[in-house]
């Protein structure tokens, strides 16, 4: 299935554009990985997931693990798609600086 | 909002290096690889078992899949299908055709040459082989990470 390159603003931000890509890249992810890879801190990666949750990117899932509580983190359908399609656009948009930069 | 060229490719490469980054995170034990190399052996090892007892071990086999794959997500902080695009594919559909190959060879060895124990021998070789595999399938999935893919 092809993808239509569309820019995305809710995707765009750079903190949201790398917890995409880290999600991207599993089905699902524990909200302390995401944290520690992207080196912020709770409140502010709870902020921008909470934007990606209300425009329907990402799904947010509770469990308990002896006692503790977990966050698991995952993209939905329309989520994976808007971010294929922004990728998509972005690659576009990078591939006529690459064109342009080309000698004659 | 418009963004420029070097932005966008400024994203990529942002999106490239923390997925590089998620390489160094938690990962998953050489027991995790160990458990899953058990699980394929004994897939294949219990056909040698009297029919009855064939079926608990299958439900013994299913209940271990459930307990591994949770085992592997909460240590690893993620969950991810085998059959993930790039390299995680090749690797993973070239165990399942490993084990389907010596699984089948195991039951055509038992049923028409009489052949009782090669399933143990084919599950004891598909242990090694699982074990192996599922490591190679983590280097995999770490090289495909390491790429931006």
């Amino acid at each position: 299935m092809s993808v239509v390159p569309t820019f995305d603003p809710v995707i765009h931000a750079p903190l949201r554009l790398q917890a995409c890509a880290i999600l991207s890249s599993v089905n699902e992810a524990e909200f302390a990985l995401v944290r520690d890879t992207l080196g912020v801190s709770d409140s502010v990666l709870s902020k921008h997931l909470k934007q990606l949750e209300e425009a329907g990117y990402i799904k947010v899932r509770k469990a308990a693990l002896g006692g503790r509580q977990r966050t698991w983190l995952s993209f939905t359908g329309k989520g994976r798609k808007s971010f294929a399609a922004h990728v998509a656009e972005l690659e576009r948009l990078a591939a006529t600086v690459a064109a342009a930069s080309q000698p004659d | 909002m418009v963004i420029d060229q070097n932005e966008a490719a400024a994203a990529l490469a942002s999106m490239r290096e923390v997925k590089g980054r998620m390489t160094k995170g938690p990962r998953w034990s050489w027991k995790y690889h160990c458990l899953f190399g058990g699980l394929m052996g004994s897939l294949t090892a219990i056909q040698a078992l009297p029919i009855l007892w064939r079926f608990v071990g299958l439900g013994f086999c299913f209940l271990a899949i459930i307990l591994i794959k949770k085992w592997g997500r909460d240590a690893s902080g993620r969950f991810i299908n085998g059959f993930r695009r790039g390299r995680t594919r090749i690797v993973a559909s070239v165990l399942l055709l490993i084990f389907l190959a010596i699984y089948l060879g195991c039951s055509w060895l038992m049923l028409e040459r009489g052949i009782w124990n090669a399933p143990l021998y084919g599950g004891a070789a598909m242990f090694v082989i699982g074990a192996l595999g599922d490591l190679v399938w983590v280097k995999a999935y770490d090289t495909d990470l390491a790429e931006g893919k």
